[in-house]
């Protein structure tokens, strides 16, 4: 039966027929009650901005509509647009090369394609700065032959545009690969065998089957570029999150710096709204009997060639180039008798607290997406929504938040790692909500009614048969939240406990003065660790394949 | 199995967060967070330091060794640990502000405790506010950073206002998010008027002066040649120099004329009202102004010495023979007049 | 005479070391149905998706009408051989409604939208063309997936299980509504069953495969009455095995004497296809056979015998005659069947 409110919603990838759409039934207090916790948890940060913003009186509306703040706003959308626009034009052919073609090393394109994601934004800002910077490496390898002695401008939108773009597609990636493996083959068959060519039912059958995911990762990516400030700032291009930051910086101004916080959740959620739109009302699914068979892959023949240069391009730009520049760094450093004065603590407190917040925002994110999956509903969804804004907050709003209601409200807490880990998962819950989502939804909820025939509790039944199916998910977006969590710099400087170093304040505190061999070294091996994780969800996406 | 699995996940992780605190993740201990017994005699220090552990805490480890206190310092940037201080509110476990600009402290001011005669007569007059609330540590001056390729002394004007002239068109940087820039501008207001410094900016905006987001950047973009004057403060140089070698093709330039140009910031601490270790805390300033701690920014961080009879590193012009014009710390606080003047002309967001 | 529809000469396709389809030669004449029959993982589907262009065969070639379509040389993508397929789970696109699934392979032209309406009258689903694929039922889904498949008139239309995902008792009913649009259109049409029922049901010819082979291409009932190997005997309706041995055009089994019309060496040993109603048991003191199991199926009882030999046959008994297990019976044969042997060359086969 499919209820009306099914249809209105969000469309959702169902497994099993017509008839097992959405539960009208109220749904366990073990899962309610833990959701409506963690979304109040997560929407803390926004009350603290209302609060903060209605001290400011009168003088914050003149602010606000000044011609220079929606010329900001104008940058900040422009630039999240284009981001989005980059990345989707980048991975779609990309995400089809590694899993639909016989590009040659395709697994190794696979696995190589995702990595930029552990890869600090900051640090790409400065691989940009440094590449296509005037004098950079890109001038001087021009400058000799050519005689070329000036580039393009870098700085600013072209600049800022790359080096988010570095960091960012990898969440389109990932969604697209997924997706495409996911699709049956069985579509783009029959399409052929009604005479279309390949490149017809990629964009008949196959592209419309995208949406979703298409849908979520350009959310992801969007979101992220709203809220990074470590590459707009290295390549000078103003966006909201900077002009939050310079609030904070120049002015000490909390209350404006609040209300333009207020506008940035305002965008996030417009954002939102215009993902729910995209992915359109169809519900997909692939029924649950006959053997899913490996697709056929797509001969690429004399394609094979451009299709490799496009790849060792993107690979090259993207991972090679940063990796090479920290290395190069840290090797110079080092050579030139540079200490490096690396200390074990810092390595292993970075992998402890991003290790627990892994655990636990993968703990928090179940209710919410066994209360959307199974609950569908205009509340369910509502809070699933909800748990994005934080993903949208620049971290240093998210802190200052954290600090205003830990250390008036939660004194004995203030500066441990409880409240740092809160603020991890207000920022990062998104990741792990939506991978453990996209799992639960292969999960029929058939199996779930059977445990609870043979006599188990709702909780029990999730205990036993949702959480161990739905395990690939789960980890998945473990994973994701310990890489992202290795790069957070602002809210681990205001809340950590005192003197808790990670690899994240010791590329800070080194990057303050300049950028050499101290900062290069736990650079690296932040990269170097958050990788585990990364190929960890890179190989999981590889034995779905099958 | 999944039931036991994921029970002891959960253990583990109440274990993790309950012993994270202190053990073994943390190398030094969480701090008290509200001094809840208060003593006296607390031999523990609470500072949040806005400048970089880099530079200061050499100087803080010494005061430790030198006199038994333990001493917590968090390090973040000055504004964010500024915003701190505030959404802290009374609840605050800091201790001593140690900010790295006039601007960063006189943000937190009505949360600063009074400091005694003992310890601000020790500094020169001009180094600290009337109200006595705070204290420079050590100073910095303005200069025009150039590129010697290019340039020689002589060509620089001698006057900062001279940069308005159309010669200077695109080959000119700034930084003007930089606190210490903001602090120059405040300087100018003072000295010539709001009208007068508006007049600078506008000209310096025609002369299509690039944005730099630091004071390092602009001083690497003169070493590339990218620009050929910049406004940076005077020792981003010598940590160039010190990495580079002498052969690095920049150097500073101290407005010969004086004016606003050749102002001399400072680095300010302050002891916050609600400690509750107020007497270590003035101790710890007293370290810093003492003459080992003048000597170590002097020597070590090339920065200017706030109290007399300290000899200033070889490679820095002395303090006297620079032109730094008159001007209150109180005046040089004003950073909100600044801003506005600054976002009216759409310079800064 | 009619034109063949499709033709496979020496087909083969291994998947790795394992062979999935084995030399398998077959001709459809135009307008005629084949059910292919057999186990699952016999290789049924290979053979499917080698005629639809999914897979490149190894050796062989097939034909589809007068073109080769894939042989030495010669390989022409699925898109351009007019054969149409239809899949297990059908495979509806699930972004595109009804009808524009069913316009999905028509050319832009004038009569699309007629052709179309014909298709959705065809199978009875004209009040359904604005339903999206989720919308509909598994029997209602089917019929567009055909519907969609019958509308650019393939040469060939290839149908995957396609009853597989249906209840039982839809099955039957949708299996008579699918034959009446499938001769209604004239298609020809290959379709894979591992159900005897459906195949009999279906197709006018019924070719069993096991193991890539293709062991019997043949009219259904000689399939069923004359198998030609031990594995199709068995595969289609219920069958046992005795041994025996030949003496002068007949076979001495342990159950009795069976005629044989082929002249053979005597002592020549065989393997004998007993089915449930060629023998008749009746309760015995001294009978050699024993009951051990006995099956209710309605108007019948089914029995097995245990034999003195240790092997077992089975017979179908009216349900008037009902003996408890442990019965010892004599064993009769019925006369009026041909007998159905296979000389033994290994004996093992069976």
């Amino acid at each position: 039966m499919v209820t009306v409110a099914a249809k209105i919603l969000r469309p959702v990838i169902r497994h099993g027929k017509s008839g097992q759409a959405a539960h009208t039934a109220w749904p366990p207090a073990v899962v309610w009650i833990p959701a409506v916790l963690v979304v109040i948890a997560v929407l803390l940060p926004v009350f603290y901005l209302v609060l903060r913003s209605l001290g400011a009186g009168g003088e914050i509306w003149e602010l606000l509509f000044r011609v220079r703040t929606l010329q900001i706003l104008g940058r900040t959308v422009g630039l999240v647009v284009a981001v989005t626009a980059v990345s989707l034009v980048l991975t779609l052919p990309l995400a089809w090369l590694t899993t639909r073609t016989d590009l040659p090393l395709r697994q190794m394109w696979a696995i190589l394609t995702p990595l930029p994601l552990v890869i600090p934004s900051y640090v790409a800002g400065f691989t940009i700065v440094s590449a296509l910077g005037p004098r950079g490496m890109l001038q001087q390898l021009l400058s000799g032959p050519f005689g070329l002695e000036r580039l393009p401008e870098i700085y600013g939108f072209p600049g800022a545009l790359l080096a988010i773009t570095m960091v960012s597609y990898p969440y389109l990636l990932v969604a697209l690969q997924t997706s495409l493996r996911g699709i049956d083959p069985c579509m783009e068959e029959a399409s052929r065998s009604l005479g279309h060519g390949p490149w017809a039912t990629f964009r008949r059958v196959t592209l419309p089957q995208l949406r979703p995911a298409i849908a979520a990762g350009s959310l992801l990516v969007g979101l992220y570029t709203l809220r990074d400030f470590g590459a707009v700032s290295l390549l000078r291009y103003e966006t909201f999150t900077w002009a939050i930051y310079l609030q904070y910086q120049t002015s000490f101004d909390r209350m404006v710096a609040a209300g333009l916080s207020l506008v940035l959740v305002a965008l996030a959620i417009v954002i939102l709204i215009a993902e729910a739109r995209t992915r359109g009302r169809a519900r997909y699914h692939r029924s649950a009997a006959g053997v899913k068979h490996s697709p056929i892959l797509v001969h690429l023949g004399k394609w094979r060639w451009p299709a490799l240069i496009f790849c060792s391009f993107v690979v090259l730009l993207t991972l090679v180039l940063p990796m090479s520049l920290l290395v190069f760094w840290a090797t110079r450093g080092i050579a030139s008798g540079e200490s490096l004065g690396l200390a074990w603590a810092p390595v292993f407190n970075s992998a402890y607290v991003s290790a627990l917040a892994a655990i636990i925002i993968a703990i928090a994110a179940l209710p919410i997406a066994i209360l959307a999956v199974r609950h569908s509903g205009t509340a369910s969804r509502l809070m699933e929504r909800a748990t994005y804004i934080g993903f949208a907050l620049p971290g240093i709003v998210i802190a200052l938040a954290l600090v205003f209601f830990a250390a008036n409200y939660a004194t004995p807490i203030y500066q441990t790692l409880g409240v740092l880990l809160f603020a991890y998962l207000i920022l990062f819950l998104p990741q792990a909500v939506g991978s453990t989502q996209s799992s639960l939804l292969q999960v029929n909820p058939r199996t779930e009614e059977a445990a609870r025939s043979l006599g188990r509790t709702s909780w029990q039944a999730i205990l036993t048969i949702t959480l161990p199916l739905a395990r690939p998910g789960i980890l998945a977006g473990a994973a994701l939240v310990f890489l992202t969590t290795m790069k957070e710099l602002p809210a681990t400087l205001l809340l950590s406990p005192t003197g808790f170093k990670t690899l994240a304040t010791l590329v800070w505190s080194a990057t303050s003065e300049a950028f050499f061999a101290q900062a290069a070294v736990p650079a690296l091996l932040l990269v170097l660790i958050s990788s585990i994780p990364m190929a960890f969800i890179v190989f999981r996406e590889r034995g779905n394949a099958i | 199995m999944p039931k036991r699995f994921l029970a002891l996940v959960g253990l583990l992780v109440t274990l993790a967060i309950v012993g994270g605190a202190c053990a073994p993740a943390a190398p030094t201990p969480a701090p008290s967070p509200a001094p809840a017994a208060p003593s006296a005699t607390t031999q523990t220090l609470t500072v949040y330091s806005g400048r970089s552990e880099a530079l200061v805490k050499p100087i803080i480890d010494q005061f430790s060794k030198a006199t038994g206190v333990k001493v917590n310092v968090r390090y973040a940037g000055t504004s964010e640990m500024a915003a701190t201080i505030l959404e802290e509110g009374k609840n605050s476990p800091a201790d001593v502000f140690f900010a790295q600009d006039p601007g960063g402290i006189g943000a937190v001011v009505n949360m600063l405790a009074p400091l005694p005669e003992s310890i601000t007569s020790k500094v020169l007059p001009q180094f600290r506010p009337a109200d006595s609330r705070w204290v420079g540590i050590s100073g910095r001056a303005r200069v025009l950073a150039y590129n010697t390729a290019k340039l020689q002394e002589s060509d620089l004007p001698d006057d900062i206002w001279d940069l308005t002239d159309p010669k200077w068109k695109g080959r000119i940087g700034w930084a003007p998010t930089n606190a210490s820039f903001q602090a120059m501008v405040t300087a100018m207001r003072k000295l010539w008027g709001e009208d007068k410094t508006r007049q600078w900016l506008a000209g310096i905006q025609a002369n299509s002066a690039k944005v730099y987001s630091n004071n390092t950047a602009q001083v690497d973009a003169v070493s590339k040649g990218e620009i050929d004057v910049a406004m940076p403060n005077h020792y981003y140089l010598y940590s160039f120099l010190r990495d580079k070698g002498n052969s690095f093709p920049v150097r500073n330039y101290y407005v010969r004329g004086g004016g606003p140009g050749a102002v001399i910031l400072v680095a300010g601490a302050g002891i916050l009202e609600t400690s509750q270790n107020k007497e270590t805390a003035q101790k710890f300033l007293e370290f810093l102004l003492s003459p080992t701690g003048q000597q170590y920014f002097a020597s070590q961080t090339f920065e200017y010495p706030v109290v007399p009879g300290i000899i200033t590193h070889p490679l820095l012009k002395p303090l006297p023979e620079i032109k730094s014009p008159e001007i209150s710390m109180a005046d040089m606080a004003d950073l909100k007049g600044t801003l506005s003047l600054l976002r009216e002309s759409g310079i800064v967001p | 005479m009619s034109k063949i529809a499709v033709r496979c000469t020496d087909l083969t396709k291994m998947f790795g070391h394992t062979p999935a389809v084995q030399g398998i030669n077959l001709e459809l004449e135009e307008g005629n149905s084949l059910a292919l029959l057999g186990p699952s993982g016999c290789g049924k589907t290979t053979l499917l998706r080698l005629i639809a262009g999914f897979e490149i065969p190894d050796r062989g070639s097939i034909a589809v009408g007068e073109e080769i379509v894939s042989g030495p040389g010669v390989f022409v993508p699925p898109e351009k051989r007019r054969v149409g397929i239809v899949f297990q789970d059908y495979a509806l696109f699930p972004h595109l409604n009804v009808a524009d699934n069913i316009a999905y392979g028509l050319p832009r032209s004038a009569n699309r939208k007629a052709r179309v309406e014909e298709m959705l009258s065809l199978v009875g689903m004209k009040n359904f063309q604005y339903r999206m694929p989720h919308q509909l039922s598994g029997g209602e889904q089917q019929r567009v997936a055909i519907a969609r498949a019958l509308a650019p008139e393939p040469k060939v239309l290839l149908l995957d299980e396609p009853f597989s995902n249906l209840d039982a008792d839809l099955r039957t009913r949708i299996r008579v509504d699918v034959k009446g649009i499938l001769t209604a259109s004239k298609a020809t049409v290959i379709f894979v069953t591992h159900d005897q029922e459906e195949a009999f049901f279906m197709g006018d010819r019924v070719g069993v495969i096991n193991k890539g082979r293709l062991e019997q291409i043949d009219l259904p009932e000689n399939v069923f009455h004359r198998p030609s190997t031990p594995f199709v005997a068995q595969f289609v309706g219920t069958a046992d095995f005795l041994t025996g041995e030949v003496n002068n055009k007949i076979i001495a089994t342990e159950i009795g004497h069976l005629p044989i019309t082929e002249e053979l060496p005597k002592g020549t040993k065989v393997t004998v296809i007993i089915r449930p109603d060629f023998i008749d048991i009746q309760p015995a003191a001294d009978g050699t056979g024993i009951v051990v199991e006995r099956v209710f199926q309605g108007t019948n009882y089914l029995y097995r015998v245990r034999l003195p030999s240790g092997a077992t046959v089975q017979s179908e008994q009216h349900h008037n005659y009902l003996y408890p297990v442990d019965t010892r019976v004599a064993i009769k044969m019925i006369p009026g069947h041909s007998t159905t042997y296979f000389v033994d060359r290994t004996g093992k086969e069976v």
